[in-house]
């Protein structure tokens, strides 16, 4: 025991060795010191997630908005569903709707100095097509019967059978955008990875520190307009509330996306005045949609019932505070297609709704507060994703409303895995939905809607023309008349909506958020894209 | 009577009071009594007469919060009532030596004996760790218990009862001490470890001519050791009196219930014949 | 001593093969399919065929105790499997982030002994004094506050008000203050109050009261004998409560954007990315086992009461 002050001292020093190393092993003098340099003409903007891989070919967790700052597409989406030239300067489509000609931008090079060209345009569709089983969700690729590099500037595409969302398809931010020759692994193979993020885009990944932030440099030799901001720098910020309190104390300029901080957080921001707000378009629609299996619902009458009984406008401003818009139609009207729908406005009419009911044979016994039809109650469940709080708010309105007019309404929270499980099982009454939006609608919309297993198709299985609308919606992406594509989806949607199986709730729009120094900040067209063209930050 | 300051420890009109919420109770009412050099006083009673009070009071460990010390306690003429704890301090262990009941508890179980020693010694010294070490080894083998180097570097927990005892009669002993307060020194013990116990404090007696104050309720041990005696009942002191007067011829009730109520094992047998 | 050390080594592979064995036998108790859950982590529709293909590839037409003894070996080369999000082996991934975790935790502990001890040590000398209340106090709020909240509120004061450390991420040893005092809180709490009981109780023994009579320094009573035994129960406590240290670290990383473990564990978790989980509970099961041994050991050195077997001497 005498050698304690010795064992005493070795305890001591192994201690302190382990703190330093602790304490200071973590000190990165490149780290933020940094931040306060390029501070000038970087804009630094949060996002929950790593942007992952920077390869165009890849999916989760690569995130949208990086992967389009880096590569582009042959066609780009604008605008109410514009498309325009990007990569492809023009294109020839033939009469039979099967051969697609592009005619590429010709002076474009990649950012290891690498001409964009015909060659290049295949080798990405040869890689992508190698790899169907992660991609074939994509229309338009299923499709392919063959592509040709005809000469530098020209790429052919034949398909198997008409498909016009084909151009829109392209627009999409992932998988078909463009890798330069030497982002290529020596066996052409992009699905595990790419050598090196070499793209055509206005943006470079600089720095990466996984989990931590990304730098991306403007590209000075961008074929279209260089961006105004020199850097944009992605902090990775998982939890929303400190995205607002790290926005609060500066060390952010921007703040954009879908939740990206909480609905009254956002008003809070706005109310101070002290920063500019924003809130873009429709996105996506909110829906309700319900199983017409059931028996309860498979009467026209009680889904038309539950649409009237409950005051729309109302929840829409309650819950979302005025960041949602009440919806009309299944799908936003500033998608392509979607401008001419007829289908009745519903109005909250309680009187009607009860009538209905009434109608329907549901009515309320002496003495009880739901409504009865031989003996079993009008009872019906809604399944919402636990994880969104608006989701769950609405179900609540929803519960108390329809109350008052004697429907039993039960309410449960999943997880997102079983609410998209249970959907595909048929297995739930009512259930949320909002649709994936630019630039995949509405053709992917009613492909969806046709799908067996998805969760529509069963759906609206007492729809009496169900037959009749598969057919006409396997058609309008056949179909090379502009016209009768027009009326086919005027039809099939307005029919969709009509018979109450699918309810519009809201329209779900994107929020942006961003310091005084911030100007000419723009909503992109493709939900999936970054916000960054034209973003500028004065001094 | 012998004179007053020919006293090493003297106690005069000690009382002890305690402080409940309500009320205040005497623990201890006016006891007087005085130790000379190389004398023994034995202190009798009953489990909870304040017999360990009474050693606490001189000691000045009593809670100050809830006991109310008055009258005097002086050693060597000088007064521990009121002395300041910092003073106090220099005289536990130095001046007046304490020697506790349970040995097996009363050492610190995660220190060596030797680490404990040592502590002590240095407490009231300036000496090194050798020196002190030294010390105590010396100390120990003079009282003859076996391998003291060894000894000091073993755990309390590691020891028996009655080497434990004798460890800290060595501890106090070490220092000098005028006074050595001994409580129950024997009750937790085996016969042979009494024994030697016993043996030890007598021989410390001897050696030093340390004045012992031996608290016990046991009256084999107290006749064997004791040259006066005091009797405790309920905090004050009915008997005082020269050991053999107090067994040949106790004075107060009291007194004589004890001593017919020793066990009869007692009657039988002879007191230590070892001792003579 | 060092046999007793060896032998508590050694203790520690059944006890590991047995965590193995039941995380194993959970996940494939779950009815989650692993094949289908590969391709929903992938976002990919996965075809029957496909579906037969991916359940060959992961061996899982075997039976049950070659798969077993399969991960058993895997594991024991640090082969975690393949993240079925990211498609890079899993024992990659995790040594990439524990670094980070590590430097938390270890900092948090840290930050809990060194105010845990004198606070709950004080406090438990002097009953009803100033820092027993200051312990009851923090101890009451460290148990009750949910730590993300206490994040929020230390972000909110310290960084975005006083502007004294960042809001969040890594870099200088200042990202890492209110993380690791975040995470120290309930930690604090709990060790303050152990302490102090444990040194309330240790005021009344006896080897208190005799080195009072020896005339030792109260302050050294105090600070070397009662410590060191009342710090006893803390030190156990410590090795129970490294499982919360660890969950904890989820919670806060989350918050402050610390790019550890607990943050990729929830993705792996939202993802059904079942390889990750199995890893993050197997190396969870082996830090706690790890942690429960150096707790051991420093108790041992401590208390030498618990390795010699007391031979008692005449």
């Amino acid at each position: 025991m005498f050698n304690l002050s010795c064992k005493r001292k070795w305890l001591l020093s192994a201690m302190f060795l382990i703190i330093s190393i602790t304490l200071f092993g973590c000190t990165n003098g490149s780290g933020n010191g940094s931040e306060t340099e390029d501070n000038k003409d970087m804009v630094t903007f949060a996002w929950p997630r790593d942007i992952g891989d920077m390869n165009p070919h890849a999916y989760n967790p690569s995130q949208l908005f990086a992967q389009s700052m880096v590569y582009e597409p042959l066609v780009s989406y604008g605008e109410n569903g514009e498309l325009k030239p990007h990569l492809a300067e023009s294109w020839d489509i033939s009469e039979d709707g099967k051969e697609y000609v592009f005619h590429l931008r010709e002076g474009v090079k990649f950012t290891d100095g690498t001409e964009f060209n015909a060659a290049v345009v295949k080798k990405n569709f040869d890689t992508i097509q190698d790899n169907m089983d992660l991609n074939g969700w994509l229309g338009f690729l299923s499709k392919i019967d063959q592509t040709e590099a005809v000469d530098t500037n020209t790429f052919k595409l034949t398909l198997t059978e008409p498909y016009y969302p084909t151009i829109q398809e392209l627009a999409v931010v992932r998988p078909v955008r463009f890798l330069g020759e030497a982002g290529f692994p020596k066996d052409g193979d992009t699905s595990k990875g790419v050598e090196k993020a070499v793209g055509t885009g206005p943006w470079i990944l600089d720095e990466h520190k996984t989990d931590e932030y990304a730098v991306f440099k403007r590209n000075e030799n961008y074929w279209g307009d260089v961006p105004n901001a020199e850097k944009i720098k992605v902090k990775v910020i998982p939890d929303a509330e400190t995205r607002l309190l790290a926005f609060e104390k500066g060390d952010l300029d921007l703040l954009y996306g879908e939740g990206i901080i909480s609905i009254d957080a956002f008003n809070q921001l706005k109310a101070s005045g002290s920063y500019e707000t924003s809130v873009s378009e429709p996105i996506a629609t909110r829906q309700l949609v319900m199983n017409t299996n059931k028996k309860q619902l498979s009467d026209e009458r009680v889904r038309q019932a539950l649409h009237y009984g409950f005051n729309k406008e109302a929840m829409v401003e309650g819950v979302t505070a005025g960041l949602e818009e009440k919806a009309d139609y299944i799908l936003p009207t500033n998608l392509p297609y979607t401008s001419a729908i007829d289908a009745t406005e519903i109005e909250y009419n309680v009187n009607k709704a009860e009538q209905l009911l009434d109608e329907a044979g549901w009515k309320i016994p002496k003495g009880e507060t739901v409504r009865q039809k031989d003996g079993k109650p009008l009872k019906i469940e809604l399944m919402y994703d636990s994880a969104e709080s608006v989701q769950k708010t609405m179900a609540e309105t929803l519960q108390s409303e329809w109350a008052q007019i004697g429907v039993q309404l039960d309410i449960v929270g999943v997880e997102l895995t079983t609410q998209v499980e249970r959907f595909k099982a048929n297995d739930f009454d009512l259930n949320f939905f909002s649709n994936y939006g630019a630039p995949y609608d509405p053709h992917t919309f009613v492909n969806i809607v046709a799908t067996e297993g998805f969760g529509f198709n069963e759906a609206i299985s007492a729809y009496p023309n169900k037959q009749e609308l598969l057919d006409k919606i396997t058609k309008v992406t056949q179909t090379t008349d502009e016209k009768e594509r027009q009326q086919l989806y005027t039809e099939i949607l307005g029919s969709l909506q009509e018979q109450g199986a699918i309810v519009p709730i809201s329209y779900i729009k994107k929020i942006a958020v961003y310091q005084n120094g911030i100007a000419d900040f723009t909503f992109p067209a493709n939900r999936d894209e970054h916000p960054f063209t034209g973003i500028r930050k004065e001094q | 009577m012998t004179a007053e300051n020919s006293y090493i420890l003297n106690v005069r009109n000690l009382q002890v009071d305690i402080n409940t919420k309500n009320a205040t109770s005497p623990l201890i009412q006016d006891i007087s009594f005085g130790i000379k050099k190389g004398e023994v006083l034995g202190l009798v009673g009953e489990s909870g007469c304040g017999k360990t009070a009474t050693s606490m009071a001189i000691l000045q460990l009593l809670n100050r919060q809830n006991m109310c010390v008055s009258g005097s306690v002086t050693l060597h003429d000088r007064e521990l009532i009121g002395l300041q704890d910092k003073q106090m301090r220099m005289i536990r262990g130095k001046d007046i030596a304490f020697i506790m009941q349970n040995p097996m508890n009363a050492f610190t179980p995660v220190f060596t004996i030797g680490h404990q020693f040592i502590e002590t010694i240095q407490v009231h010294t300036s000496f090194s760790k050798k020196q002190a070490k030294e010390l105590a080894i010396e100390m120990m083998a003079s009282i003859n218990l076996p391998e003291p180097a060894k000894l000091l570097k073993r755990f309390p927990f590691q020891l028996s009862g009655g080497m434990l005892q004798r460890v800290m009669i060595a501890m106090a002993a070490c220092m000098q001490p005028a006074v050595i307060i001994a409580d129950e020194p024997t009750t937790a013990l085996d016969l042979h470890s009494q024994l030697l116990v016993l043996r030890l404090l007598e021989d410390i007696r001897s050696k030093y001519g340390t004045s012992i104050l031996l608290i016990s309720h046991d009256l084999g041990v107290i006749s064997e050791m004791a040259d006066h005696v005091i009797v405790m009942q309920n905090g004050q002191i009915t008997e005082s009196a020269n050991v053999l007067q107090l067994f040949d011829h106790p004075q107060h009730a009291y007194t004589k219930k004890l001593l017919r109520t020793r066990p009869s094992l007692y009657s039988k047998k002879q007191p230590y014949p070892y001792m003579m | 001593m060092v046999t007793f050390i060896i032998k508590r080594i050694i203790t520690i592979v059944p006890i590991y093969l047995i965590a193995i064995l039941i995380t194993f036998g959970m996940i494939h108790l779950s009815p989650v399919d692993p094949a289908e859950a590969y391709f929903t982590a992938a976002h990919v529709q996965a075809t029957d065929q496909l579906l037969e293909q991916k359940r060959q590839e992961l061996g899982l037409d075997q039976p049950f105790l070659l798969q077993y003894i399969d991960t058993v070996l895997n594991i024991s080369q640090f082969d975690f499997g393949t993240s079925y999000v990211t498609n890079k082996p899993v024992w990659d991934e995790i040594a990439t982030r524990m670094p980070a975790t590590i430097q938390l935790a270890l900092c948090s502990l840290l930050i809990a002994i060194i105010v845990s001890v004198p606070l709950g040590f004080l406090a438990g000398i002097k009953r009803n004094g100033v820092m027993d209340h200051a312990s009851r106090f923090l101890s009451f709020i460290g148990a009750s506050i949910p730590s993300f909240w206490l994040g929020y509120l230390l972000i909110f004061f310290f960084s975005v008000k006083l502007d004294l450390f960042p809001v969040e991420g890594t870099g200088t040893w200042k990202h890492l203050v209110l993380p690791s005092i975040t995470l120290a809180f309930p930690l604090i709490a709990l060790y303050t109050r152990l302490l102090r009981t444990s040194v309330m109780e240790n005021l009344q023994e006896t080897y208190v009261l005799f080195a009072r009579t020896r005339g030792i320094r109260e302050y050294s009573i105090m600070g070397k004998h009662v410590l060191r035994i009342a710090i006893s129960p803390m030190i156990t406590g410590l090795g129970m409560n490294l499982g919360h240290l660890l969950t904890g670290t989820i919670i806060v990383e989350a918050v402050f954007s610390w790019p550890g473990l607990g943050r990729f564990f929830i993705d792996a978790i939202f993802n059904r990315d079942v390889p990750v989980i199995q890893a993050y509970v197997l190396l969870a099961a082996g830090a706690f086992l790890l942690g429960n041994l150096i707790v051991d050991l420093i108790q041992l050195y401590i208390d030498p009461r618990i390795s010699r077997k007391g031979r008692q001497l005449p």
